[in-house]
């Protein structure tokens, strides 16, 4: 089973996220939506059965266990989710946080136990499988891919030698050394080998994955102070030269067709009037430029009244400054910007794996393969499932 | 009666709205504080495709104006639209919230703000019920001499003197002043008999959304204008899927 689009809350019939946000069992942003995948993969496993059943009758046999249990469902994404991720920046914020604070509290650990040590290799052995069976016809991931196994083959070098093993602060310990040695792949997925690892600690983290608060506008703030706010938090925005053509050559646009969001070259196809406000860096350069053309240093209310072009982008600048987290701190609209970077940024929160870009601009993945079906939530390791593997009975 | 054209969830309003504001010429940022207007609208179980239409209309054909000079007197802040047209309530909405904004900031309750001949009053009052910054009341005298009021209070709920979806919609220009109001003037007798939107109007249309009527196609057309036409080139080049539809 696959599903196709999948629609944010609110369109084409969806309910609005506020009916829902209010309660404690489906607060966490995208809870619902992803519960609604695991049913989906669900009921296609017990329509395999009672397909099964009504073709075979006597002869039809059960899946194993194993093998329902490895179905995954797939899902084709595209560009939707690059502007979900630059509409909704506190949100972005708090999900980096919740990862970076889980990472922060193992790493901190000075000691360790035989039990983590024993989680630890169980994870290492099931990504290295896992990650064995993961083969896409993309060359740039297919050359990530193997050089992640050669990471995760120097991991496993690593914790074999048991001096290593002995000394305090383990985990701070192997995150260095995949930071000196590993590549960007191969030190992302060390990161989740020290989550998933450690549950009982950082669980609890992932309850506040969700916001409630908006971007707004503070207009009593002087230009001044606004402009400060420019220079000590956008100094990544400002240090990009957008008199460069190259530097806005793309542009974002909501297509006549499904309203589908779409990248076009702003230089060669039309719509670049049509460009949707997402554009950070670029709209926070312009902003730079203007507050250092205005002599007066009069109120941000006032500001926005003379110049309303520039409304959008100091509300969000006001807000974000308190997200560390909350930018993209990188230039959508530059000639070189690969979409398929951030859908698999987003991706990756939803616990999404068998990444398998079909263009820069779309990707196929899979979800849930090797979670537990509902019969299977018993024994202390139902929580257990990540990189999951194909069943020696397939293999066999 | 009638069938609705189209259901919008609150989250589809801000989306069409926003984009049919952008559509008339609004700048983003103003025309998002009109997509949180016309979904303070619809949650309070009006349409506001009818209630806004002819404000968008407006400021498409060049009979409004987003211009106008800010004054303060003593206690009055006075907003006066430039180039002798009337004030679109999309460029003046967002100006007195700002304006509500700051002097919330300085905890002022003494000031006032007067929008001089502004082309929809009641699309203020939509502004400031918005921003849910406590309370306050609007008033104006509509085209026949009638003084309307709108008073908005806490947790969403506000009152007003309007009556029928005539009156909402009515796009005749007024002076419009808003001025903080105390809290116990929700329940006073002066507010007692008036009409009362509640939280709970909210509620119905989050379970069953906001039928939108014959003026759609108005807000359709406005924002149809942010689309860039589909081709098999763009859909190649620029979509974010595959070539066929099970992708």
């Amino acid at each position: 089973m696959r599903t196709t689009a999948v629609y944010g809350s609110g369109k084409f019939g969806c309910a609005d996220r506020e009916k829902i946000s209010n309660r404690s069992e489906t607060r966490g942003s995208f809870q619902v939506e992803l519960l609604t995948v695991y049913l989906f993969r669900w009921f296609t496993i017990e329509l395999v059965e009672y397909v099964a059943r009504q073709r075979g009758g006597r002869k039809a046999v059960s899946l194993n266990p194993e093998i329902s249990k490895f179905l995954g469902i797939g899902n084709a994404t595209g560009l939707g989710m690059a502007p979900f991720l630059i509409k909704h920046p506190v949100l972005i914020h708090k999900w980096v946080l919740a990862r970076e604070t889980a990472l922060s509290r193992v790493v901190a650990l000075e000691s360790h136990t035989p039990e983590s040590l024993s989680l630890f290799r169980k994870f290492m052995f099931q990504a290295t499988q896992h990650i064995a069976e993961w083969n896409v016809e993309d060359e740039q991931q297919t050359s990530r891919i193997i050089k992640t196994r050669e990471d995760l083959k120097q991991l496993s070098n690593w914790f074999a030698n048991e001096e290593n093993i002995k000394q305090p602060l383990i985990w701070e310990r192997i995150l260095r050394f995949a930071e000196a040695n590993f590549s960007l792949e191969g030190q992302e997925l060390t990161v989740s080998l020290l989550l998933e690892s450690h549950g009982k600690l950082v669980d609890e983290l992932a309850d506040d994955m969700q916001t409630s608060t908006g971007i707004e506008l503070e207009p009593s703030m002087s230009l001044n102070q606004l402009g400060e706010l420019l220079q000590k938090s956008f100094n990544w925005a400002l240090e990009i030269d957008f008199d460069d053509p190259e530097k806005q050559r793309r542009f974002w646009y909501y297509s006549e067709e499904k309203l589908e969001p779409r990248f076009g070259d702003r230089y060669a196809d039309p719509g670049a009037e049509q460009e949707m406000p997402l554009a950070v860096a670029r709209d926070v350069f312009l902003l730079n430029k203007k507050i250092k053309s205005v002599t007066d240093d009069i109120s941000v209310g006032t500001f926005v009244q003379n110049h309303p072009e520039f409304r959008n982008i100091v509300r969000r600048v006001q807000t974000v400054v308190r997200f560390p987290y909350a930018e993209i701190r990188d230039n959508i609209v530059d000639a070189e910007m690969r979409p398929i970077d951030l859908l698999r940024f987003k991706l990756a929160f939803f616990g999404a794996s068998k990444f398998d870009p079909k263009s820069e601009l779309w990707t196929r993945i899979t979800l849930f393969q090797g979670a537990p079906l509902p019969d299977q939530f018993v024994g202390n390791d139902s929580d257990e499932w990540a990189f999951p593997f194909c069943p020696d009975i397939v293999a066999a | 009666m009638k069938s609705p054209e189209i259901v919008l969830s609150l989250n589809e309003i801000m989306f069409y709205f926003t984009r049919a504001a952008v559509g008339a010429g609004l700048s983003f940022g103003m025309a998002e504080d009109f997509g949180r207007s016309s979904i303070w609208i619809g949650a309070s179980g009006l349409d506001p495709a009818r209630i806004t239409s002819k404000t968008l209309k407006s400021l498409d054909e060049a009979q409004s104006s987003l211009c106008a000079s800010q004054t303060e007197i003593g206690a009055e802040t006075v907003l006066t639209p430039s180039g002798g047209k009337q004030l679109s309530a999309l460029f003046a909405g967002p100006s007195v919230c700002d304006w509500i904004l700051e002097r919330k900031a300085v905890s002022d309750k003494t000031q006032h703000f007067v929008i001089e001949q502004v082309d929809h009053p009641f699309l203020i009052a939509a502004a400031v019920g918005a921003l849910k910054s406590g309370n306050w009341e609007i008033c104006w005298q509509d085209s026949g001499g009638t003084l309307c009021n709108v008073l908005t209070g806490q947790h969403g709920n506000w009152k007003t003197s309007l009556e029928g979806n005539e009156n909402f919609q009515q796009h005749s220009p007024a002076d419009v002043s808003i001025k903080s109001a105390e809290s116990s003037l929700f329940s006073s007798k002066k507010w007692i008999e008036e009409t009362t939107y509640s939280e709970k109007n909210r509620q119905v249309v989050l379970e069953s959304g906001v039928p939108i009527y014959e003026a759609w196609p108005i807000i359709h057309k406005l924002f149809s204008r942010c689309l860039v036409p589909s081709t098999e080139e763009s859909h190649k080049s620029g979509a974010g899927a595959g070539l066929v539809d099970t992708d």
